[in-house]
């Protein structure tokens, strides 16, 4: 099940950014063969930008392949890395979960503003952040569960 | 200079995550989130500093194609082309495998702009033909994770893009700027392996016929075009550093999949993905600096270090030596990207008021931080060899030192002589 959603979301950033490449190209022929900038390509091309490094990762990059310094923490014994993973899942996710309705408030708010070119509403556009604030407060409260356990062990 | 609380939470929270082993991105989003609260700030500005610095930055778009440019380049087997050219260069001389992997590294890096995808592309292949010839896989290791260092001192270069990013200066000026001190790279890493070929005796490549390399130059030839191209373009002034990736990631697009036809589906796919990955990646760890950067800002900090350097009044030199041996030591802890993105914001500024040339100035942080990616005991490219080829880091880090000291031998040259790096952007009309 958390397989082939990840499979989907996987596919859905793929080809956001696959559109945004092809909007590069496009963008580049109309305006060195045809002398025509066609801003909206502009703008679309960064929302997918955006929208692939929130999307991506709140949904594609598993957490092991992030880029951490865990030097420190990969030296640990296994039961004070145990406390350590929920002291960071807690202060990490906590932190964020404290954010996330500011964020959903302000990103409504945004929204009676619209992008330069097209004109859409910024919160929705923006709203991939909120996104990815929510997955990793979720992720967190997971990783608490879990270390809280009795199944720990497989979650270092 | 006193320490508000502000900042101390701030920095405080960043570094009790990031040691706690939280990703670094995320680390600096949370130290930025404690700020606001503790300084009684809106939280809405999270969602201002990232999504509109990310909106307005249009440069920073020519980071995931540049990831994209590497994948596609290192999916297509354009590798395998630009070792037979390096091999019949320089394969014949004693030690020849290592001298091609560092040769094949200068030239691949001319298509992919980051270390890592280097040292997981062509640095792997040839550390592996290494060991098969009878190298220590600790030396062949090591080999391939210091010929990688080479990668963004050379045009394209994903930590220039954000060099110029930060510093407002020309990109098209720092990919110049990078040649010089990359071939000197080159250079001292062959110098070294020439040394250790003699004293250890290693083997030697059967030279190739005469009449070989036509082709042999003829197959590398579209491939090496692609730097050139790069540069032309956004030397020209025809297109933008994004636009000019975009252009890159066309022309490997077309050689992986129309000229040679060496990649399908299934590798476009996972290029794809793969580009997804490290996109999001780098991407978070932008938006946790910006959200890092603008608490450093609203503290004042660049300021009072300003003011505290200039009151302490060092000489260019002494400052320049003493950013190499700060960014040496701290690169044994952080990774190039946070560092670059939190620290030259602040470096930067001081550097300009000592009269330093910004894009001087970056070839040799990032000189600096490309040398920090090989250093025991963090290097993030030892770990990456080490993963790759099932070496323990331990036998990478004993190798790897005699290349350490060849890389600190360029970077002293290039800290004494600025014209190493400026000559050639300055010939095509740089004015600085």
């Amino acid at each position: 099940m958390i397989g082939r959603a990840r499979r989907l979301a996987t596919w859905i950033a793929a080809i956001m950014f696959a559109v945004m490449f092809a909007l590069f190209v496009y963008k580049i022929v109309m305006r060195y063969a045809f002398g025509d900038a066609v801003a909206w390509a502009d703008e679309l091309a960064v929302l997918l930008f955006m929208w692939v490094i929130f999307w991506g990762y709140a949904f594609v990059v598993p957490d092991r392949e992030q880029i951490a310094f865990d030097l420190v923490y990969r030296a640990l014994p296994v039961t004070p890395r145990r406390v350590a993973g929920i002291v960071r899942a807690v202060l990490v996710g906590g932190l964020l979960a404290a954010a996330l309705p500011t964020i959903c408030g302000y990103l409504l708010f945004l929204n009676r503003t619209q992008t330069a070119v097209l004109r859409w509403p910024v919160g929705w556009v923006y709203s991939c952040f909120a996104v990815m604030i929510a997955a990793v407060v979720a992720r967190s409260a997971v990783t608490v569960v879990r270390l809280c356990g009795s199944a720990w062990e497989r979650e270092l | 200079m006193h320490a508000s609380l502000g900042s101390i939470v701030l920095i405080g929270v960043f570094v009790l995550a990031a040691v706690l082993g939280s990703p670094v991105g995320l680390a600096m989003l949370a130290g930025g989130i404690a700020y606001l609260l503790v300084t009684h700030q809106d939280l809405g500005l999270l969602v201002d500093q990232t999504m509109n610095s990310l909106y307005s930055n249009y440069v920073l778009l020519a980071v995931p194609l540049f990831i994209f440019v590497a994948n596609t380049m290192n999916a297509s087997g354009v590798t395998d082309r630009l070792l037979d050219l390096s091999s019949a260069l320089v394969g014949r001389f004693r030690g020849g495998l290592a001298q091609v992997n560092v040769l094949s590294n200068l030239v691949f890096s001319g298509m992919s702009g980051s270390a890592v995808a280097d040292a997981a592309g062509p640095g792997l292949i040839i550390a592996r033909m290494m060991v098969r010839k009878g190298y220590e896989p600790g030396f062949a290791a090591a080999t391939s994770a210091a010929a990688a260092t080479i990668g963004p001192i050379v045009p394209p270069s994903i930590p220039m893009v954000f060099y110029a990013l930060i510093a407002n200066t020309s990109v098209g000026a720092m990919f110049l700027g990078g040649l010089v001190p990359a071939a000197l790279m080159a250079l001292s890493l062959m110098a070294i392996i020439a040394v250790l070929a003699r004293r250890r005796d290693f083997p030697r490549e059967a030279p190739i016929a005469l009449g070989a390399w036509p082709a042999t130059i003829g197959r590398a030839f579209m491939p090496m075009l692609l730097p050139v191209i790069l540069l032309g373009v956004i030397y020209s002034g025809i297109a933008t550093p994004t636009d000019a990736a975009a252009i890159a990631a066309a022309y490997a697009l077309v050689l992986a999949y129309l000229v040679y036809r060496s990649a399908r589906w299934p590798e476009f796919v996972g290029t794809l993905v793969q580009t997804v990955h490290s996109t999001a990646n780098v991407g978070m760890i932008i938006a946790g600096a910006f959200v890092f950067n603008y608490a450093i800002a609203s503290e004042n900090v660049p300021q009072a270090l300003q003011a505290a350097i200039i009151h302490w009044n060092p000489s260019p030199l002494l400052f320049l030596a003493g950013t190499n041996l700060l960014l040496l030591a701290l690169a044994c802890v952080l990774d190039a990207i946070t560092m670059l993105l939190v620290l030259i914001p602040l470096l930067v500024p001081i550097a300009v008021s000592l009269h330093i040339d910004p894009v001087f100035f970056g070839v040799l942080v990032i000189l600096n931080m490309m040398i920090g990616l090989a250093l025991p005991p963090h290097g993030l490219l030892l770990y990456v060899m080490s993963s790759l080829t099932q070496t323990p880091v331990g036998a990478i880090f004993r190798n790897v030192l005699p290349f350490i000291v060849a890389l600190l031998v360029v970077l002293i040259a290039v800290t004494l002589v600025p014209d190493l790096v400026l000559a050639l952007p300055r010939h095509f009309g740089y004015r600085g």
